[in-house]
């Protein structure tokens, strides 16, 4: 096998949002850093926004779904098992590059669910220790939105002015305030000014097939081409097959496949998974050892447990004017957190954040979701509800939280594998009752939101399967041992020099789209390690 | 013809040959039945096949003529709605690989586009308004004014 690279400081597998910060950030300083991502970079002349091709294109060109995909990067994942298909992007950039860019930190309660509300687990730090890392990595990352919204303590904003309102916004925005409920003009990861090496946006509301524009923060686009002008190494087509073990039990680096179908060696001192929810856990099951049968770094026997995928939501409101839906940020134009937190009269316990969003261009007003197979546009009513729908509907998008469940999980598949030969991961994910009832209550509540803006119908999607863009849980962080994975930095109890930063370490879910935290907590553990770099163990 | 023509940088093969004159009465039948004409609009038929927005779907994605083929050879010569009928409830993949293929060509006719006054996902550059939209009216004063609605972090 072949060390190309030489043995590096550290080796972080997965270029996506947790492995571009920690890349970043230990390059500037003067860490040796080598990456290997199985996919390639981003192909842009593909976003096809601006041409009268984008909806022909979108979704075979960006599709979410490994398995629709089945790209060489790609490894398949059996969901047959699961009420939710699990959603990534396999390449430089990893989810970033079709995310909706709804930029949510997490509200202090989401730090202390057993504390507030009696179930699940604390996380092993608070709002307050995070605060100062999501207010740099914002800077970095690109993102605009307001400060004071009052669903977070007081402190720094986003260093770009927040995405219009647009006419959607304002009717919501009116209502909320007849209502009593909260909103605010949404956080996301667009820029609104040109900033560092993004453009600034032009609301062709395209962000979830690829920004043919350069104006979502996407960490292809600004963190890694710094952290490779730092010094980090970043390996595209190179697929881990295997994390190596010395005798004393440290990493020493990790077997990979190159494009040819090469069997290659990257040696390290210090290696950090931050491959997903699903990726991070695989990774660790193939690579259990005579001593570690089990998987590595799985004493506590929960690797792959406690899988979280936020079930998912929509309602859709229809207007008689146009409010030129068909424009916009996608991405959100504002935010309503009134029913984050939990309320014990409503029968279950959390909450969901709301984004309100644009609904596209014309074909998207055929599809089956949001709009529901029973409102088919399909014959004589085909013009009348196209034109009912088309730049006169908006819709919130609702992410529910998920409590952990050990049955919840992601396994290694015993019969399927990639293109390499590598066995493919297997999720088994039952919604709970509840995720349901939480569901129930926010789509009436939505229902009521858009009556009040002045919809004359209302529209509440199906529950659909294809929504698991957050895979989240699967290497729980915390203090002991026994019913953790990795302790409060990432690091893996079990191997001292290896470490989890994506969002396997999140102990539970919270109710927002998870990039925000993601990235600061990837922050703070890469703080952590060069802090600490003088005691760090690495193989011998 | 008002289809556009291939986007810059897409493959410009022919369309799949196999999809033939008598296939394609097939799909304007069944297109017709999809989107009839009316309301100033011309039919799926009319566009999809008539002004071969088919052709320029089949440009665009290539991958779709195989199943698209496959598809109208088993519903040949069957009635349009009875056809469409089963296959919506017997074949959802078939069905939706049809409409795309329908309402794909139908949308990327500049003629029904302009009908419908769409013109694309268009760049609209953000403007700075001062004061902003959300500090019009009011808006986020009363926000405000409700006050914070987060639990803080409990003492330990």
């Amino acid at each position: 096998m072949v060390d190309q690279n030489g043995t590096a400081d550290v080796l972080i597998v997965g270029a996506g949002a947790s492995g571009a910060v920690a890349a970043k950030r230990l390059a500037e300083e003067g860490f040796d850093v080598v990456c290997l991502e199985q996919g390639d970079w981003p192909d842009y002349s593909k976003a096809r926004a601006g041409h009268p091709d984008f909806e022909l294109t979108a979704a075979r060109d960006w599709s979410w779904d490994p398995n629709e995909r089945a790209w060489t990067a790609d490894y398949p994942v059996d969901d047959s098992d699961s009420d939710i298909t699990a959603l990534m992007w396999n390449g430089v950039g990893g989810g970033t590059v079709v995310y909706a860019a709804h930029w949510q930190r997490n509200m202090p309660s989401d730090f202390r669910v057993r504390s507030l509300d009696g179930v699940a687990d604390d996380w092993p730090l608070s709002y307050e220790e995070l605060e100062p890392h999501y207010v740099r990595v914002e800077r970095d990352w690109g993102v605009s939105g307001l400060a004071g919204d009052t669903a977070f303590p007081p402190g720094e904003g986003p260093p770009m002015p927040p995405v219009p309102l647009a006419e959607m916004g304002k009717r919501v925005a009116k209502a909320h305030n007849e209502l009593g409920w909260h909103w605010w003009p949404a956080p996301n990861a667009i820029a609104t000014t040109p900033y560092g090496r993004l453009h600034a946006c032009v609301q062709r509301a395209t962000c979830l097939r690829g920004c043919a524009e350069g104006a979502k923060a996407s960490v292809d686009l600004t963190y890694w081409p710094d952290a490779v002008e730092l010094g980090a190494k970043l390996v595209t087509d190179a697929r881990v097959k295997r994390l190596e073990v010395d005798s004393a039990g440290r990493v020493t680096g990790a077997t990979w496949v190159d494009a040819d179908g090469k069997e290659r060696f990257q040696g390290a001192a210090v290696t950090l998974l931050c491959a997903n929810g699903i990726g991070t856990p695989r990774l660790l099951l193939l690579s259990a050892t005579e001593s570690q049968p089990d998987g590595l770094a799985n004493s506590s026997g929960l690797v792959g447990k406690r899988l979280m995928m936020h079930p998912f939501g929509t309602v859709v409101g229809l207007f008689e004017d146009p409010i030129g839906s068909s424009q916009g940020v996608w991405g959100q134009h504002l935010h309503s957190l009134e029913f984050y937190e939990t309320d014990a009269d409503r029968g279950f316990v959390r909450g969901a954040k709301w984004g309100l969003q644009p609904t596209g261009g014309p074909l998207a007003m055929t599809m089956a979701y949001p709009w529901g197979e029973e409102n088919s546009v399909w014959g004589p009513d085909f013009h009348r509800e196209i034109r009912r729908r088309l730049g006169h509907s908006a819709m919130w998008g609702f992410i529910f939280e998920d409590l952990p469940e050990e049955a919840n999980r992601v396994e290694l598949d015993p019969e399927r594998t990639d293109s390499d030969g590598i066995p493919a991961a297997k999720i088994i994910y039952e919604m709970s009752e509840n995720s349901n009832r939480m569901i129930a209550f926010h789509e009436q509540r939505a229902r009521e939101s858009l009556e009040a803006a002045g919809a004359y119908d209302v529209i509440v999607a199906p529950q659909i399967r294809a929504t698991g863009w957050h895979l989240l849980g699967t290497c729980v962080m915390g203090d002991d041992p026994e019913t953790s994975v990795v302790d409060r930095w990432g690091r893996a109890h079990d191997v001292p020099n290896l470490y989890v930063f994506d969002g396997s370490t999140w102990p539970t879910s919270s109710g927002m789209n998870p990039t925000a935290t993601i990235a600061a907590m990837a922050l703070r553990f890469a703080d952590r390690l060069i802090e600490t770099r003088r005691n760090q163990k690495g193989a011998s | 013809m008002s289809v556009e023509s291939t986007a810059p940088g897409a493959p410009a093969p022919d369309p799949d040959p196999a999809i033939g004159a008598e296939l394609k009465t097939t799909l304007a039948g069944l297109a017709d039945v999809l989107i009839p004409a009316g309301e100033g609009m011309p039919s799926g038929g009319e566009v999809v096949v008539g002004r071969d927005a088919l052709g320029a779907v089949l440009r665009i994605r290539p991958e779709l003529a195989g199943g698209l083929h496959e598809l109208l050879e088993a519903v040949r010569g069957e009635d349009p709605a009875a056809a469409l009928g089963r296959l919506e409830s017997d074949d959802a993949a078939a069905f939706g690989l049809l409409t795309t293929v329908v309402a794909g060509g139908y949308f990327f006719d500049r003629q029904v586009r302009e009908a419908l006054d769409y013109h694309g996902q268009q760049a609209v550059p953000i403007e700075t308004l001062e004061p902003p939209d959300y500090e019009r009216d009011g808006l986020l004063a009363s926000v405000v004014e409700r006050g914070p609605i987060y639990r803080p972090t409990p003492p330990e």
